[in-house]
């Protein structure tokens, strides 16, 4: 569903993400991992076609991003880690406004927002300004927005940031429910928890680059073998931190 | 052991002057340069302006023109000193009313909307430390900037009278409880407002009519038409000015008690003042009493309330585009068309300045009427048709100004949500496309109004008429699409209020190139619009070689039309393309 072939971010002298090579297969749910400016926001707004790529090809469901950007983002869901939307809207309009702006169905799709908001517990904000609602309902509101193109790649930055324990829990059924259903999931995360209980397959980015990539039994399988995700991206981060610290001019 | 508290006032003081340290971008400081540039010439304009004006009203007092005027004059004052008192108390009236105005504002924003509140309520500081605090914050942040700009005013009064620095001394401290009045009444109604009403709403709603009364005095002022001051036709006329001037309508107010402890002062009558500054403290004393007094007791559970309570829309504009339905465009325009009508329609400060640029228009309109273009009988004709012609300049100037605040920040104003855009199904050039259909029709629904009510007024010919209308429409569309590339290719979508998006180099760039392509397009229909001319009113028939030359003229007009429309536009489609700020 998504490959990453080569693909880099180059901002003047700094390089935020140096040729990296994935693939996410359909019905997946594919953990984006990495430490703070590791360069996991820059691959996912690369891949969302916010940001154009210095050079390297994305390509979804076998469409290449740069030649048919259209066809590629009419199938892909997005939600970023800071869900900035139109405060001045009420949160039924900006889901008509979504709506209209993917050319979709309007009846079917506004019933469809009519389950999410209620399967999310926003229904009693439906006709509230979004510049009322806190955190955690505008990232509610972004993620039923998302949804209701029926994309077949979801891409989801920080998913579980301002959530309260019940709309977290409710994320990661929809999540199993979406995977089973043959969407991908491309999601990244700074909470290994979720990253272990939800993904099939996480790679781990540092300084750019693909640091290591597998299943959760292939991660552990370069470790000691018992360790969990926590210990695992810790020693693969702080590896190369030492690394650079024993060779600052490096 | 007892903890002093600390120093709040110079605390919150050197926070803000670190932040505003901190804030400044060394690439802009070629801006800041130019920005004082501006505003020394601003000082140097008022100051100049009032200078002269005072020797004009000084020759009021000597003129022979005047004799007459004096004769009858004597018995009471000299004209000259009467209207250069009026003068002072009419600028200190404007600057208590505009105190008063921004004391509301910046008390609502200081008391309440200020992010480090929070903070400060948890620290271990008093909260009557903190409302004085906040008071006399609002008190230095609403008045600073009026007594920059009446400097220049008081300076050159100075002059006029010859009065030393050291001796306006005593008029400088009366200044300080000129302030203090108007910002605690604007504290105490702020105060008042924000403990029965949600204050994040209050703010945009007094923004609203701020602009709005602003608006009303400036056509009330306008109506009053001051130039007749100046143009007195006889005896009893003045007879009559002279004594209205002296009519006591606002003796019991501050700007009027200040301005007697000025003139007082410039006159060498410090007598005079002595009263009028003791009115001024004690109102100061009992205004500022009655603040803390209030404040000491209202101010925390004003914030508290202000923290929970959330109000309905300001403006109510319920399923504006839904209810149009729209079918017959594609959804994605009519998804564009509801979310930037509704996000027009519920901004309140842009309802404010609409208010001022009709207001504007209509001042523009009766100046217009006012040239009384009847009473010059010789050249009426040729004056009428030539102040048309110009007026397609002013109109398309007023355009201009008009496109940098609604169109130059239009795309920039997607600001951080730019992402829902980006990742949609849409492009980038379409989306420059529907803001430019969006916006323009607007501006040239203005352009052509106030051509056709200046050409109705100026009773210029059909032709004429057609002509005008035909230009301006061309000015209109092609600087509504300058703006609109412009601001993307000069966006700031981090801009915390829509003036900095617009008051930026990018805007600088907009109005130059805006200025000169008005200039190059009116230039090239110049000629042909004066061989017209030759021809109807003093029957010159045109040779061939002036009617090639005028051929090709407006050609060249469409040329440059075209040339100003789409190569800003394809930059603006290249720079949206290679768009890397990471905010968005």
């Amino acid at each position: 569903m998504i490959e990453l072939i080569n693909l880099k971010k180059q901002y003047g002298e700094l390089v935020a993400v140096d040729g990296i090579n994935l693939k996410v297969n359909p019905g997946e749910i594919y953990g984006f991992l990495g430490p703070n400016g590791a360069g996991k926001t820059t691959t996912i707004r690369m891949i969302t076609g916010i940001l154009p790529a210095s050079s390297g090809e994305v390509l979804i469901d076998a469409l290449s991003l740069k030649s048919q950007p259209m066809e590629c983002k009419r199938i892909t869901g997005y939600v970023p880690d800071r869900p900035f939307i139109y405060e001045k809207l009420k949160a039924w309009e900006f889901l008509q406004f979504v709506c209209d702006l993917y050319s979709l169905n309007r009846e079917t799709t506004l019933n469809k927002a009519d389950e999410l908001l209620a399967l999310f517990q926003l229904s009693h904000a439906k006709y509230r300004l979004i510049e009322d609602f806190s955190h955690g309902m505008k990232q509610k509101l972004v993620i039923i927005s998302s949804l209701l193109s029926d994309p077949k790649l979801l891409v989801i930055d920080e998913p579980m940031v301002g959530l309260d324990p019940k709309g977290a829990t409710i994320l990661k059924a929809l999540f199993r429910q979406l995977a089973s259903a043959g969407k991908t999931i491309f999601l990244s995360t700074h909470t290994m928890s979720v990253a272990e209980e939800l993904c099939d397959r996480i790679s781990i980015i540092h300084s750019g680059k693909i640091k290591a990539s597998g299943t959760m039994t292939e991660l552990r399988n370069l470790g000691k073998g018992d360790e969990n995700l926590e210990q695992i991206f810790l020693k693969i981060t702080e590896e190369e931190v030492h690394s650079n610290a024993a060779h600052p001019l490096s | 052991m007892s903890v002093s508290e600390p120093n709040l006032i110079l605390l919150l003081l050197r926070h803000r002057w670190l932040a505003l340290k901190n804030s400044r971008d060394k690439k802009k400081g070629l801006q800041a340069l130019i920005f004082i540039f501006f505003s020394l010439l601003v000082l140097f304009f008022i100051w100049y302006g009032t200078s002269r004006l005072l020797i004009k009203l000084d020759s009021l007092n000597s003129s022979e023109e005047y004799s007459t005027i004096l004769d009858v004059a004597k018995s009471f004052v000299l004209v000259g000193n009467l209207l250069k008192e009026r003068l002072l108390s009419m600028v200190l009236m404007a600057i208590f009313f505009m105190l008063l105005f921004s004391s509301i504002l910046n008390a609502l924003s200081n008391l309440f909307l200020s992010q480090d509140t929070e903070l400060l309520i948890k620290a271990p500081v008093h909260s009557r430390r903190l409302f004085e605090a906040r008071l006399f914050e609002t008190v230095f942040f609403s008045s600073w900037m009026s007594f920059f700009f009446f400097a220049p005013v008081l300076f050159a009064y100075t002059q006029n009278y010859g009065v030393s620095f050291t001796k306006i001394l005593p008029f400088l401290l009366s200044l300080i409880p000129y302030v203090i009045i108007p910002c605690s009444m604007g504290t105490i109604f702020a105060l008042g407002l924000a403990f029965w009403f949600p204050v994040h709403k209050s703010k945009k709603v007094f923004n609203f009519l701020m602009v709005f009364f602003a608006s009303l005095i400036l056509i009330l002022l306008r109506m009053l038409q001051p130039e007749k001051l100046f143009s007195i036709q006889n005896v009893s006329e003045i007879d009559q000015f002279v004594r209205n001037l002296q009519i006591p309508l606002y003796d019991s107010i501050p700007p009027t008690w200040l301005a007697k402890v000025g003139i007082s002062i410039l006159s060498n009558q410090t007598q005079n003042g002595i009263e009028p500054a003791l009115y001024l403290f004690g109102w100061a004393l009992a205004a500022l009493s009655l603040t803390l007094f209030l404040g000491y007791r209202i101010y925390l559970p004003a914030w508290s309330s202000s923290q929970e309570v959330s109000a309905p829309s300001v403006l109510p504009v319920e399923s504006l585009g839904y209810s149009l339905k729209l079918n017959f465009v594609r959804p994605w325009i009519r998804a564009m068309i509801f979310k930037d009508g509704l996000l027009f329609a519920r901004n309140p400060e842009v309802w404010s300045q609409t208010f001022l640029i009709l207001a504007m228009v209509g001042l523009y309109l009766y100046n217009l009427h006012l040239l009384g273009l009847d009473q010059v009988s010789l050249h009426s004709h040729s004056i009428s048709r030539f102040i048309s012609f110009l007026n397609t300049a002013f109109v398309g100037f007023i355009t201009t100004s008009i496109s940098m605040r609604f169109l130059f920040p239009a795309i920039s104003l997607e600001g951080p949500a730019f992402w829902i855009l980006k990742t949609a199904p849409i492009t980038l050039s379409s989306l420059i496309y529907f803001k430019f259909l969006f916006w323009a029709p607007w501006i040239l629904i203005l352009g052509w109004f106030m051509t056709s009510t200046a050409n109705w007024i100026l009773a210029v010919p059909l032709e004429f008429y057609a002509l005008n209308l035909f230009n301006i429409s061309v000015l209109c569309i092609g600087n509504s699409m300058l703006a609109i590339s412009m601001g993307t290719i000069f966006p700031n979508y981090r801009a915390e209020n829509i003036n900095k998006i617009f008051m930026s180099y990018g805007g600088t760039f907009y109005m130059i190139c805006s200025l000169g392509f008005m200039l190059l397009y009116l230039g090239t229909q110049a000629y042909a619009g004066r061989l017209y001319y030759l021809m109807m009113v003093r029957s010159q028939e045109p040779t061939v070689q002036q009617l090639i030359w005028a051929c090709l003229l407006i050609l060249l007009g469409l040329v440059i039309f075209l040339a100003f429309v789409f190569v800003p536009l394809r930059w603006a489609n290249q720079t949206l393309l290679a768009e890397e700020d990471s905010f968005l």
